[in-house]
């Protein structure tokens, strides 16, 4: 398999000084390129950090994982580099307008095209005439939207999305959620989302429930 | 939790945040400088105060540079039952091989008219009570009797009179009016010289009055008709010799001040910006708690209050501490002074403190003010726009200038220079990164994108430029200023032309000098004449009431200056207004008067000027304004006349200029002193001495005054970097989720900081130079001379301790798991 993360055996815990709180323990899985995955679960189960060992953003107190990208073993920062995220909270740069902000991924890997391709990203997620505007001056929607597009921008061959309906209506969370999967069907890449959405959820190809430490299968 | 209690709590959380502790020790640090100097500068007055009850010598002193007619001393008397008058003149003293110049005090038998003259028989020895010497006897001060060698008993020599030693002189109850000399001291009756043809003779005449105060109100209006020359001096009136000096260093300090404001400023800037927002969410929350608008802002102010009131205590305790400490070192120059806790004087500076304070946070109370329920819950961020912070931190600077200025031209230069240097620092931002954007275009790597980054965030980039900026060109500025003042007055000896400078010669002891020369080998290099004459009124009104505040310049004006004149411009002078005379004008009514001189008494091309001269009054034109340019001498005068002013002048001519003594002259001088004891020369070597003392003096001064600069600096440097973490922070998770790792954020984060700084130290450098060219050169006259290795040594020593600080700040920024930095913890 050419992308693919695996999960053995991780745990994953906090301590807060006097106590040890523990998240999961055993988590076995793996995710395949052109597939797409829900966590779902009750606040506080570990969604989120469970997401960021996938990503790479963390490591695993227990257990190991592995990232293959384009056939190869790769670290984490080598996965990151092949990676989209979308946040909950959007995490547009406020100093820049919505071009420079599409434009940043790919000006950090030293493409020469980037305006124009992050010029039609914007057009594709329906932002063209939003170019010039920071991100104070975006509604919600819009800023996920262009979150979208940074996300997809440099053709990830994973993209992790973390509650990306969480701050939206019901209306933009649909749309917002048809944009993502488009895109993610279009591109190829593996998608994992963890969300409270039980709409969201039903739509990708897998579910996992984290509930008591312990992740298991719902479809 | 009451309303009160609440707000002590946010005091407390506001003062455990980083940005709460910068604002704290930003304005404690102003609060402690200003707060210093008013309890020094009130310590002095008191001083001077007691000083001048106990030290005047009489209830009047009536201070004239030309002796009292017959008539007058006539007049005088018809007011009081007691007089005395006495004279003061600069001599040369020998006893055998050994020659000092001094001070010497001529007094009558009515000396001394109230209080105690104390003698001793050997040095060190008891004192006695005593009144004054006997006719042909001379009382010596201590030091002067030590470096003559001369014992009770044996005999000096003045001229070709001999005196007899008596005793030796301990103290004198009008000493006061000698202010802080550290002449040499001699005193002789006024008879001493009747035998000797000599007559009452003096350059400084001083009247003791015992004076009821309806006496003094009289001889006042009497003075005031009569003698307007003359200068009053009472015991009731407080108007101690000094304490207009001591005033003038007080403003000195104050003005100085400024630069701690204009840092106090930038810092508290860049810490407001996070402050205003804090204050936005907790606005928001308490609104949602049903708490009105209006009182949620007044909890806002209330704790901003106490925080500020907290700051001044503190720094109230530590100037208190700090004043036991100067006025330790004080007390060589006042002896006895004990510290006073002036409330007045200290209400008052916590006064300005406080508009200070107000005008610095304004701008960002306003937009709470302003802002609605709904924008407050979205803490959307209102921040104020750029030009009412500058133009508040304008008025801050104003306000300091203000209540301290007492020189314009000097106050104007600082503003300017900076004003200056904060406009290059903004133009070499913009220019740079705009450069910088078009010419790495669409290119990848490392610097491209740091401009690119810059470059999008120009505002903020361009507010740590020029806060960073300001302060390294205030730091330089300072060292330079304050560091190369020593330099350059060190220089100024080099610059004479000559190794003696002839302070004041008449034309007698030209002639006398002249022969000297030739049987020494000696030179006279350059010799120009002068009179002594007093300005008094312009346009018909006194000098003080034109001039309007103190000045170093008006305090010298109580003294009568150097009048010279000639028809050729000299060569080390320039004209900057008006026109210069024709040589052989008929219109022998016009002055020149230096530039500074002209600033500080507030006087105008077409102004007329009434000089006494010998008594009598003389009225100039003011047609021309003059600078000292360097390359030639570096004898100027502060007034110029044309040659056919001469005939119509009063008054004995005398000269200044300059001699060179060969090695072997110089054994021959004391011959010539014998000869003519009321020669004034100075050996370059005397000069430089005193310069030493100036350079020890500016030295200590310059570091101390470094220290603070440094400091606010630091605090500077802290806010800039605490001022933009959270987007620092967001950018730097934000990019490990693209594919970089630690090691490139920190490598992309230095890049920034180094560009950063060297944004600021390319504007700091432009703007030290700007402030050299237009404070060294207009204001001191002295040649600037911009030293690239000096500037580029201390700048490099700026720059690494800023990049360790920054270094070390963004590393402590930096810490935490990516999912913790885009999460802003």
């Amino acid at each position: 398999m050419q992308n693919r993360i695996k999960l053995s055996d991780v745990g994953h815990f906090f301590d807060t000084g006097t106590d040890r709180i523990d998240l999961f323990e055993n988590v076995s899985l793996e995710l395949q390129a052109g597939r797409s995955h829900a966590i779902v679960g009750p606040s506080g189960a570990g969604k989120s950090s469970l997401l960021t060992i996938m990503a790479g953003l963390d490591e695993p107190r227990r257990g190991a994982v592995t990232f293959h990208v384009d056939g190869r073993q790769v670290d984490a920062v080598g996965l990151r580099a092949r990676s989209g995220f979308v946040f909950q909270q959007f995490h547009l740069m406020p100093e820049l307008d919505a071009l420079a902000n599409l434009a940043l991924p790919l000006r950090l890997k030293g493409d020469p095209d980037a305006q124009d391709k992050a010029r039609n990203w914007l057009a594709r997620v329906g932002l063209e005439g939003r170019a010039g505007h920071q991100p104070s001056r975006l509604s919600g929607g819009e800023q996920q939207r262009a979150a979208i597009a940074r996300a997809f921008i440099s053709e990830p061959a994973f993209l992790f999305a973390d509650e990306p309906t969480g701050n939206l209506d019901a209306v933009t969370s649909t749309a917002v959620s048809d944009l993502m999967f488009d895109c993610a069907r279009e591109s190829g890449c593996c998608m994992v989302v963890v969300t409270h959405s039980e709409a969201l959820a039903s739509r990708t190809d897998t579910g996992w429930m984290l509930r008591d430490k312990r992740l298991e299968p719902i479809r | 939790m009451t309303s009160a209690s609440l707000i002590l709590e946010n005091v407390r959380s506001d003062l455990k945040s980083g940005d709460g502790r910068i604002a704290f020790a930003v304005q404690g640090l102003i609060a402690f400088f200003l707060l210093s100097l008013t309890l020094a500068s009130a310590s002095i007055q008191s001083y001077l105060n007691d000083n001048l009850d106990q030290m005047l010598g009489a209830d009047v002193v009536l201070e004239s540079f030309v002796p009292l007619s017959t008539v007058q001393m006539e007049e005088l008397a018809r007011h009081t039952e007691s007089l005395s008058r006495t004279a003061t003149m600069q001599v040369v003293l020998t006893h055998g091989e050994q020659w000092e110049r001094a001070q010497l005090k001529i007094v009558d038998d009515a000396y001394p008219v109230q209080g105690e003259v104390t003698v001793s028989r050997v040095l060190g020895g008891a004192t006695d009570r005593a009144t004054h010497p006997q006719p042909g006897a001379i009382w010596l001060g201590p030091r002067l009797a030590g470096v003559l060698r001369a014992r009770v008993g044996e005999t000096i020599t003045f001229g070709d009179t001999a005196l007899r030693v008596d005793a030796i002189l301990e103290h004198e109850p009008d000493r006061l009016m000698e202010g802080h000399s550290v002449a040499m001291r001699a005193m002789v009756h006024e008879r001493t010289f009747d035998s000797a043809s000599a007559g009452m003779q003096g350059e400084r005449f001083r009247y003791l009055i015992g004076a009821s105060e309806a006496q003094e109100s009289a001889i006042r209006d009497w003075q005031r008709s009569e003698l307007s020359a003359a200068r009053l001096l009472s015991k009731r009136g407080g108007d101690h010799p000094l304490a207009s000096f001591w005033q003038r260093v007080e403003n000195l300090f104050g003005l100085l001040s400024v630069t701690f404001v204009i840092l106090g400023a930038v810092a508290l800037d860049m810490t407001n910006r996070r402050w205003l927002e804090a204050m936005q969410y907790r606005l928001a929350l308490y609104q949602s708690f049903g708490v009105t608008l209006r009182c949620g802002i007044a909890m806002m102010l209330a704790q901003w209050a106490i925080g500020f009131l907290c700051a001044c205590l503190v720094a109230a305790v530590l100037a208190a501490v700090g004043q036991l400490a100067l006025l330790d070192i004080l007390d060589d120059t006042f002896p006895g002074i004990a510290p006073v806790w002036p409330v007045a004087a200290l209400a008052q500076t916590v006064g300005l403190l406080a508009l200070l304070a107000i005008l610095l946070q304004l701008p960002f109370i306003l937009p709470l003010m302003r802002a609605s329920v709904s924008s407050l819950i979205r803490s959307e961020g209102r921040l104020t726009p750029a030009t009412l912070r500058l133009v508040s931190g304008a008025a801050a600077v104003s306000a300091v200038a203000l209540a301290y200025t007492d020189n314009w031209l000097l106050t104007v230069m600082i503003l300017a220079a900076v004003a200056a240097g904060i406009v290059l620092l903004v133009l070499v931002t913009w220019s740079a990164l705009w450069l910088g954007d078009r010419l790495f275009g669409r290119r990848g790597g490392l610097l491209p994108f740091v401009v690119f980054l810059m470059r999008r965030r120009i505002t903020s980039k361009t507010a740590q430029v020029v806060g960073l900026g300001a302060s390294a060109l205030l730091l330089l500025v300072t060292l330079m200023l304050l560091g190369q003042i020593g330099e350059r007055l060190e220089e100024q000896r080099r610059t004479h032309d000559g190794n003696l400078v002839i302070a004041e010669a008449s034309e007698a002891h030209v002639a006398a000098l002249n022969e000297w020369a030739r049987e020494t080998g000696s030179e006279i290099r350059s010799l120009r004449p002068f009179v002594r004459a007093q300005l008094v009124r312009v346009n018909d009104r006194p000098l003080a009431d034109h001039a309007g505040g103190p000045s170093e310049t008006l305090a010298t004006m109580q003294e009568p200056i150097r009048l010279h004149w000639t028809d050729p411009l000299p060569a080390n002078n320039r004209v900057v207004a008006g026109s210069w005379w024709d040589a052989g004008t008929a219109s022998w009514d016009r002055i020149s008067v230096e530039e500074e001189v002209m600033t500080d008494l507030r006087l105008e091309l077409g102004d007329a000027l009434d000089f006494s001269v010998d008594g009598e009054m003389r009225r100039f034109t003011l047609v021309s304004s003059h600078v000292y340019q360097p390359g030639a001498s570096s004898i100027t005068f502060w007034f110029q006349v044309p040659e056919t002013a001469r005939p119509h002048i009063p008054g004995t001519t005398l000269f200044m200029g300059t001699m060179e003594l060969p090695e072997t002259a110089w054994d021959a001088l004391p011959g010539l002193w014998v000869q003519h004891p009321e020669l004034i020369l100075e050996p370059i070597q005397e000069i430089t001495e005193r310069f030493d003392r100036i350079v020890a003096l500016v030295k200590r001064v310059s570091v101390g005054f470094s220290a603070f600069v440094l400091l606010l600096t630091m605090l500077v440097i802290a806010a800039s970097v605490r001022g933009f973490e959270a987007d620092d922070r967001l950018r730097d998770g934000l990019l490990q989720t693209m594919g970089f790792d630690r090691r490139d954020v920190a490598r992309l984060s230095l890049s920034e900081w180094s560009l950063t700084g060297a944004l600021a130290a390319f504007g700091a450098i432009g703007g030290a130079w700007l402030a050299g060219t237009l404070i060294f050169e207009s204001q001191f006259g002295l040649p600037f001379r911009f030293s690239p290795l000096w500037v580029a040594g201390t700048l490099a020593a700026i720059a690494l301790m800023l990049f360790i600080f920054m270094a070390l700040a963004g590393s402590f920024s930096r810490r935490g798991s990516i999912q913790e930095l885009l999460q802003g913890q």
